[in-house]
C-alpha cells in the first residue's frame, strides 16, 4: 500500500503521491483502519425511503438509481457504500455543504438573451458543455455568450429540511444508505 | 536552382551534415529549425511569413505522427533537410519524413526505473555534423548517426540511481554537446557538462552545487551542498561574439526545508553565464536566493540586443518561474529591471540590486503557508518567445497557488528529499494567460485568458502571428500586435509543448505535440 500511494499504479488513473516516508506510513496505518469501523445502522425505514425518493422527494428526476433517472446530480446506486450517514444527512438538509467534483453548477446567458442553469461537463478556453436543469446536453462557444457564471459552492438541488419531517428524513437516509448496488 | 535539382532533391531528401557555422546562421535559413529554441538567441521567432494575421484561419493539419508512448510529450522537434527530428518518451528518437510523416528510423532505449519527479519526458534533440544526440531519463548523452540512428556512443553523465536524469534538449556549440542534468526533488548535487561532440569525452563540469574551495560554497551550510540540487533541465542560450553560454538553474534541496540548508545557496535559481569553452563562470544573477517555494530558474534565457534606457545593450529577458519578469545586461549579468507578471506573494518585492525582499509568511510552515504561485510556478520550462517586429515578450503565466506543510526531509539516496508536503487551495480554480510584456519594461500590453494554467510554448512569427496552445487540447493563433484570437483547433489531447515553424517544398508549417501525438499544419 505504501508503493501503490507514494507512486500510483501504472496506467490507471492512481496518480503517485507527494508525502514523506512518515506521512506515508501514517495513511498506510489510516487506510488500514477504514476496514475496521463498526458499520451505523441507520435508524429510519427504507421501503418508506425509497417510496418518498420517487414521490415527495422527487430524487430521480435528477439522479440515477440503478439505471434509471436523472443525470443532473451524482449517480447513487452505490452511495450507501460510499458515504457514510452524516454525510448523506447534510447532503439532503444541505446540499451546498459539500457539492461533489465535477458538479459545478453555471448560469449562462446566450448574446441573444437566452438563460441556461445547468451543471458543467467540460469548459476549455473556448467552449463549454452543461447539462441544464432539464437533463438537456448544451454546447456554448463562449463567443455565443454575453455572461458565464461560474457558482462554486452552489447547487441546484434544493435542501430537503422543509420537505420531508424528521422521521422521513430518517427514512431517506435510511434508503439512500441500502444503496450498495454495483453500477 | 534547375528544375532536375529541384527533383532530385525532393526525390532523395538526404541528411545532410549540420556544422556549427550552420546552426551559428539559423537566422538566415527561417526554413529549418537547427536548435531547440530555433537560434542560439532563443527568441523562438520564425522570419517566415507566409503564414499571416490574414491567412492563419486557412490552417490545416497536414499530418499527424503518434509516438507509442502515453507518457507526456514535451518535444519540441528540429527540422532540416526534408527531415523531422523528434524525442518520444521515455528517451526514443525518430526521423518523420516531413513530406508525409511518415518514419524513417528509430532509436528505441530500454530505460529503467528511474526516480523522476514530473514524469518520464524528454524535450528534444541536438543536431551537429552528421550526429544527433540526446539527454536519456537514466542520464546518458547518447550521440547518434544522422541518417541511421544508430548509437556512435552513449556516456553516463551521472548515476540514475540516486535519482540524476535528462529531459532537456542538448545544445550543441563549436564542437561540443552541452548537457543539463535533474533532480533536485531527490537531492542531487547539479552540474552542467560539456562533450566532445565527437569522442563524447567530457570537456568540462560546472558544479551549481559547488563544493569546498569552489567560489560559492560558502553560501551552503556545512555539508548541505553534497545535496544542494540547483539542476539545470531547462536547455540554454548561446552568445558567438561573447562566447558565453547562458543556463538557468533550479531548486536548492531539499525544495523546502530552507534550515537544512541556511546562506544564499549558490548557484541555486540562478542565471549563469559560463565561457563555452571551459565551462569556467564569467558571471551569475541570483533570481530567488536561498529559495523555500521550488520556483526554479529553469526557464530560457531570451537574448536580445536594444536601447535600454537610452543606451544600445546587449540584453537577456527571463520569465522567472516566480513570477517576476527580469532584464539583465548580458555581457556583465548587471541587474537592469524587474517586473511582477503573475501572482506572486514569496516576495514583498525587488530591490535596486534585483535581490527579492522575501515575505516570510511564505516560508512552508507546520501549520501551513499559501503560496503564490505554487512549486509549478508563475513560468516553468515551456518557452517564451520574442518578436523584434512588436517588440513583445509573449509568456505564457499561470495563475495558481497552494498550501505547504513544512515535514522533515531525511536524504535518502534516490528518494524524494522534499521539506512539505502540499495542499490545494480550496474551492480556487486556477487559471492562466498568455501574456505580452513589453521587453523593454516588462508592462502588460495584452492578455489572451486561458481556462487553466498553460504548459505550453509559444512561437511568434513574422507573419504577425503568435502560436500557443492549452491544457484542453486547444493550439491557436493570435494576432501578435493585439492578442485576438485569429485561429484553433482541437487537438485532442493536452498540450505539453513548444511550438515550431518551418518550410517545406515552399510553404511554411507549424508544428506542435499535443496528447501523444505531432501535429503539423499549413495552409492549403
Amino acid at each position: 500500500m505504501f508503493n501503490v500511494i507514494a507512486y500510483g499504479i501504472a496506467d490507471t488513473e492512481m496518480p503517485g503521491h507527494w508525502f514523506t516516508d512518515r506521512e506515508l506510513l501514517q495513511l498506510v496505518a489510516f487506510v488500514r483502519t477504514l476496514g475496521r469501523v463498526a458499520p451505523q445502522k441507520a435508524p429510519g425505514d427504507v421501503a418508506n425511503g425509497e417510496k418518498l425518493c420517487e414521490t415527495k422527494g422527487g430524487c430521480v428526476k435528477c439522479h440515477t438509481v440503478g439505471g434509471r433517472g436523472g443525470a443532473i446530480g451524482p449517480d447513487l446506486t452505490d452511495i450507501g457504500a460510499r458515504r457514510s450517514l452524516s454525510y448523506l444527512r447534510e447532503s439532503l438538509v444541505t446540499p451546498e455543504a459539500a457539492v461533489p467534483e465535477g458538479f459545478l453548477e453555471v448560469q449562462l446567458v446566450t448574446r441573444n438573451g437566452r438563460r441556461f442553469t445547468g451543471v458543467r461537463l467540460n469548459e476549455d478556453t473556448f467552449s463549454i458543455q452543461i447539462r441544464d436543469l432539464s437533463g438537456e446536453f448544451r454546447s456554448f462557444f463562449k463567443t455565443e455568450l454575453k455572461e458565464l457564471n461560474r457558482m462554486p459552492g452552489k447547487s441546484p438541488m434544493p435542501g430537503y429540511n422543509a420537505v420531508f419531517t424528521s422521521s422521513e428524513l430518517d427514512d431517506m437516509v435510511a434508503y439512500l444508505d441500502s444503496l450498495r448496488g454495483a453500477r | 536552382m534547375n528544375r532536375l535539382a529541384l527533383i532530385v532533391l525532393m526525390a532523395a531528401p538526404v541528411a545532410a551534415q549540420v556544422p556549427y557555422e550552420r546552426i551559428l546562421r539559423s537566422a538566415s535559413q527561417p526554413e529549418n529549425w537547427l536548435t531547440y529554441s530555433g537560434s542560439y538567441q532563443s527568441t523562438r521567432y520564425s522570419t517566415l511569413a507566409q503564414i499571416t494575421r490574414a491567412n492563419v484561419n486557412k490552417l490545416k493539419t497536414a499530418w499527424i505522427y503518434q509516438v507509442r508512448s502515453h507518457d507526456k510529450l514535451e518535444a519540441s522537434p528540429l527540422v532540416f533537410d526534408g527531415i523531422m527530428y523528434i524525442s518520444e518518451p521515455a528517451s526514443d528518437v525518430t526521423a518523420l519524413d516531413l513530406r508525409t510523416g511518415r518514419p524513417i528510423w528509430s532509436y528505441r532505449r530500454s530505460i529503467p526505473a528511474v526516480p523522476v519527479c514530473c514524469g518520464r519526458v524528454n524535450r528534444g534533440v541536438a543536431v551537429l555534423d552528421d550526429q544527433l544526440f540526446i539527454g536519456t531519463l537514466d542520464a546518458h548523452l547518447v550521440a547518434l548517426d544522422l541518417k541511421t540512428g544508430r548509437v556512435r556512443w552513449d556516456v553516463e553523465v551521472a548515476d540514475y540511481k540516486t535519482a540524476n536524469s535528462i529531459t532537456a534538449a542538448p545544445l550543441a556549440v563549436k564542437d561540443k554537446v552541452i548537457i543539463g542534468i535533474a533532480g533536485a526533488e531527490y537531492g542531487i548535487r547539479g552540474f552542467l557538462d560539456a562533450y566532445d561532440a565527437k569522442t563524447g569525452k567530457r570537456a568540462w563540469r560546472f558544479w551549481t552545487a559547488p563544493g569546498p574551495g569552489e567560489s560559492g560554497n560558502e553560501t551552503w551550510s556545512g555539508d548541505s551542498w553534497k545535496t544542494g540540487g540547483a539542476p539545470t533541465w531547462v536547455t540554454g542560450s548561446y552568445d558567438p561574439e561573447l562566447n558565453l553560454l547562458y543556463w538557468g538553474t533550479g531548486n536548492p534541496g531539499p525544495d523546502y526545508a530552507g534550515d537544512l540548508r541556511k546562506g544564499d545557496n549558490l548557484y541555486s535559481d540562478c542565471l549563469i553565464a559560463l565561457n563555452a569553452d571551459t565551462g569556467k563562470l564569467k558571471w551569475h544573477f541570483q533570481f530567488t536566493p536561498h529559495d523555500v517555494n521550488d520556483i526554479d530558474a529553469n526557464e530560457i534565457p531570451v537574448l536580445v540586443d536594444g536601447m535600454f534606457r537610452g543606451k544600445p545593450r546587449k540584453l537577456v529577458l527571463f520569465g522567472n518561474r516566480n513570477g517576476f519578469y527580469y532584464i539583465l545586461d548580458r555581457v556583465t549579468g548587471e541587474y537592469l529591471h524587474a517586473r511582477q507578471f503573475a501572482t506572486q506573494t514569496w516576495a514583498k518585492g525587488i530591490d535596486e540590486r534585483g535581490r527579492p525582499i522575501p515575505n516570510p509568511a511564505s516560508a512552508p510552515s507546520p501549520a501551513g503557508a499559501k503560496v503564490y504561485p505554487d512549486d509549478d510556478g508563475a513560468a516553468n520550462w515551456y518557452s517564451p518567445s520574442y518578436s523584434p517586429q512588436t517588440g513583445l515578450f509573449y509568456q505564457n503565466a499561470r495563475e495558481k497557488g497552494a498550501i505547504y506543510y513544512l515535514t522533515e526531509a531525511p536524504y535518502v539516496p534516490g528518494r524524494q528529499f522534499l521539506g512539505a508536503s502540499r495542499r490545494a487551495i480550496s474551492g480556487e480554480e486556477p487559471w492562466g494567460a498568455l501574456r505580452a510584456l513589453d521587453a523593454l519594461t516588462g508592462e502588460k500590453r495584452w492578455e489572451f485568458r486561458l481556462t487553466t494554467p498553460p504548459w505550453s510554448g509559444i512561437l511568434s512569427t513574422a507573419g504577425g502571428v503568435v502560436f500557443s496552445g492549452d491544457m484542453e487540447g486547444n493550439f491557436f493563433a493570435l494576432d501578435a500586435a493585439s492578442g485576438d484570437l485569429l485561429w484553433r483547433f482541437q487537438t485532442g489531447g493536452a498540450i505539453y509543448a513548444n511550438p515550431i515553424s518551418y518550410m517545406s517544398e515552399g510553404r511554411q508549417y507549424v508544428a506542435i505535440a499535443a496528447g501523444s501525438s505531432i501535429l503539423v499544419f499549413g495552409l492549403d
